[in-house]
């Protein structure tokens, strides 16, 4: 039985604590927030002792689940390396390459397992149509792209403030850039558009980006907060071939000349704010889709199990901060951002 | 009764005859082509008389409707404008800004009308969406975006189509049709950045176009479009400050105003105006719900500006900035640079 803490109650920390608490293989043992009443009842729920102070669990557990608002995300990741910890942090890695670089120094010095919460990677359709790429079926990469629209209202929420959350480039499209980048490899240069559009919110609310990949190929990105209708669509397109997913979560596929095929009709097409990703039922809630091989919570224990490298690693999160820097810079200045080499 | 003729005897040429032979007040008095086989036997067909040379076609018609391969149509629009003849020109207008303005400068001094090939303006759904938003329904433009994939045959690129000095490539063949419904939403374009590619072997042309615009009068707008896409896609969708509207593949138009409910809007005829001349159909409270064109084709549009005086909805200026804004996205994706447009 592997004993886990949850630190940071909020939607995020509240999600998975209960899918660690309803696998056979992990404890939550202890649940962490500065505000003591969000322990309290996250702790009730499943069974966890509730804390003010993360410290306290640390020596009681066998890893962390950190999902703390990024803005106070840095020390507590640094504070649990130093400590031994194994750990899955939410995305992003950090607001800035100051702390991201920080954070990975940290975690290689510990020598700890260190996950990111790039759960798009684990998602069905998504996964399948990445992997159905990189599997090299399609042939070289020509363009890829996604858009996702979970329009939202962020009024009053930390998600509204551009200096704590990235706004959206960072906060939601950083997921779009971890799959492009899943298949296109590291950036090499962006171009991009933001936009503020409702008066009381003080984040980027819309964003559009053309990238172009170091090894070749270019992808779209196209995200927005502020939209009204909900949107979901990715595609790839090879020198050979191309799988495209649609707002229904049909995948459909066609090789070079042969017949159009329909992979899959099963997706996960909305989102929320709480991370949920699934089909909408006649109330318009989202109903949690089980992705269709490993979730990304089984991935962690598995990770910690066998002493892995995870498939949502550190060093990728930060090339996803990267490419969002880049795209708030062009977005800025109107001009298309060189990145320099990655790590 | 009007009588017409079609200069240029292949795919549209044989498509505007056989739309033109269904209207009662219009005669294809004749047809003319380089290639005398291909003029008897569209002649035939439409029970017009055959040319080799559209000039001595001229004086039995009124107007012309020339569908030549794109770089051979500047002389022959040209000189049916200064025989005093209507002119409906497929697109693009030209290949280069020069021939652009010699067309533009022959049908003026001329006084005669002018319209161009834009179909999509008078095709739905996207008629429907672009009309519902030029109401001002949806509010200020925050975004608007097509995504159009069209995979061609090698075979019809291995002719004129695929070789970019005839063509004008994706973007300014194909990509032109966007630019056009995008500025009829979002007005004059200020700026352009792009990517292309040229994809599989034997294709002298940019199969692959990806472009993000900003609109003078604020806003912006993201273009993707294929010629070697394997699978075929379109969506096309506008984000206003009020609302948004989706167009998808299956051609389901998704509307939702404000925190109103997502609508479906029917696209088909049950059409009823109101007072100011808009055309719609109508809800159950009597309200118009939705702007969508009247049911007049691109021909029949061409025929009635000619009859009742006005000018196209699809003209020459507009044609010349979608060109200028083509020719900018070939030029952004040859420099890296983002590209202003001067108007």
């Amino acid at each position: 039985m592997i004993k886990l803490g949850i630190i940071g109650c909020g939607g995020m920390g509240n999600h998975h604590a209960r899918v660690f608490h309803r696998m056979e293989k992990t404890e939550v043992a202890h649940v962490a927030d500065l505000v003591e009443e969000k322990a309290v009842k996250l702790g009730r729920e499943i069974g966890a002792r509730p804390t003010i102070d993360f410290r306290e669990m640390l020596s009681e557990v066998d890893a962390v689940v950190i999902c703390t608002e990024p803005f106070r995300r840095t020390d507590v990741v640094v504070e649990c390396a130093r400590a031994g910890m194994d750990m899955f942090a939410e995305k992003p890695l950090a607001l800035n390459l100051r702390e991201a670089d920080q954070i990975l120094e940290a975690v290689e010095q510990a020598g700890v397992l260190f996950m990111t919460g790039y759960v798009l990677r684990y998602t069905h359709p998504y996964q399948l149509l990445c992997e159905t790429f990189n599997s090299g079926e399609l042939g070289r990469l020509v363009n890829c792209w996604t858009r996702r629209y979970m329009p939202c209202s962020m009024v009053g929420t930390w998600y509204g403030d551009q200096k704590k959350s990235g706004g959206i480039a960072l906060d939601f499209a950083s997921h779009d850039i971890d799959l492009l980048r899943w298949m296109g490899g590291d950036v090499k240069t962006v171009f991009a558009h933001a936009d503020r559009v409702r008066p009381a919110i003080r984040a980027d609310e819309h964003a559009q980006a053309l990238l172009a990949f170091e090894n070749g190929g270019m992808a779209a990105i196209d995200v927005s907060w502020s939209s009204w209708l909900d949107e979901t669509s990715l595609g790839v397109i090879g020198t050979e071939g191309s799988v495209v997913v649609d707002r229904s979560g049909t995948v459909r596929k066609k090789i070079g000349d042969g017949a159009e095929q329909i992979l899959s009709t099963q997706g996960a097409m909305s989102v929320n704010l709480a991370g949920d990703l699934g089909r909408k039922d006649a109330e318009g809630s989202i109903q949690a889709v089980a992705s269709v091989e490993e979730t990304i919570q089984e991935h962690f224990v598995r990770c910690l199990e066998e002493g892995i490298e995870p498939k949502t690693n550190g060093r990728d999160a930060r090339g996803v901060l990267q490419t969002v820097l880049a795209i708030h810079k062009s977005a800025r200045t109107g001009r298309a951002v060189h990145l320099n080499g990655s790590r | 009764m009007i009588e017409i003729g079609i200069i240029g005897c292949g795919a549209m040429g044989r498509h505007h005859g056989e739309a033109y032979r269904q209207m009662e007040n219009v005669r294809v008095a004749g047809v003319a082509d380089l290639v005398e086989e291909q003029a008897k036997r569209l002649a035939a067909d439409l029970e017009a008389r055959p040319y080799a040379d559209f000039r001595d076609m001229l004086p039995e018609v009124e107007a012309v409707v020339v569908c030549t391969p794109s770089f051979q149509r500047v002389d022959v629009v040209t000189e049916c404008a200064r025989a005093g003849k209507h002119v409906f020109s497929e697109k693009p207008l030209a290949l280069n800004l020069a021939d652009a303005d010699r067309i533009l400068g022959a049908v003026e001094a001329a006084g005669v009308k002018f319209m161009t090939g834009y179909v999509l303006r008078f095709t739905q759904p996207y008629s429907t969406l672009c009309e519902t938003f030029n109401s001002g329904e949806l509010g200020r433009l925050i975004t608007c975006w097509t995504r159009r994939y069209m995979p061609c045959p090698l075979s019809i690129l291995e002719r004129w189509y695929g070789d970019q000095d005839k063509s004008g490539g994706v973007a300014v063949d194909f990509a032109s049709h966007d630019i056009d419904l995008l500025r009829w939403i979002g007005g004059d374009v200020r700026t352009v950045f792009a990517h292309v590619a040229r994809v599989r072997a034997g294709v002298r042309a940019d199969e692959h176009a990806q472009a993000l615009l900003t609109f003078k009068n604020g806003g912006m707008g993201a273009i993707d479009v294929s010629w070697s896409s394997w699978l075929d896609e379109t969506s096309l969708g506008v984000i206003g400050s009020q609302g948004s509207m989706i167009v998808d593949r299956s051609g389901a138009v998704r509307k939702k105003i404000g925190d109103g409910k997502e609508e479906i809007v029917e696209c088909a005829s049950s059409m009823s105006v109101n007072p100011s001349g808009d055309l719609g159909a109508k809800d159950e409270e009597g309200h118009i719900r939705a702007l969508a064109s009247s049911e007049e084709t691109i021909q029949e549009h061409f025929i009635r500006c000619i009859e009742q005086d006005l000018e196209p909805k699809t003209n020459g200026p507009d044609a010349r900035a979608v060109l200028e804004t083509a020719l900018a996205i070939q030029e952004s994706a040859r420099t890296g640079k983002s590209v202003d447009l001067v108007g």
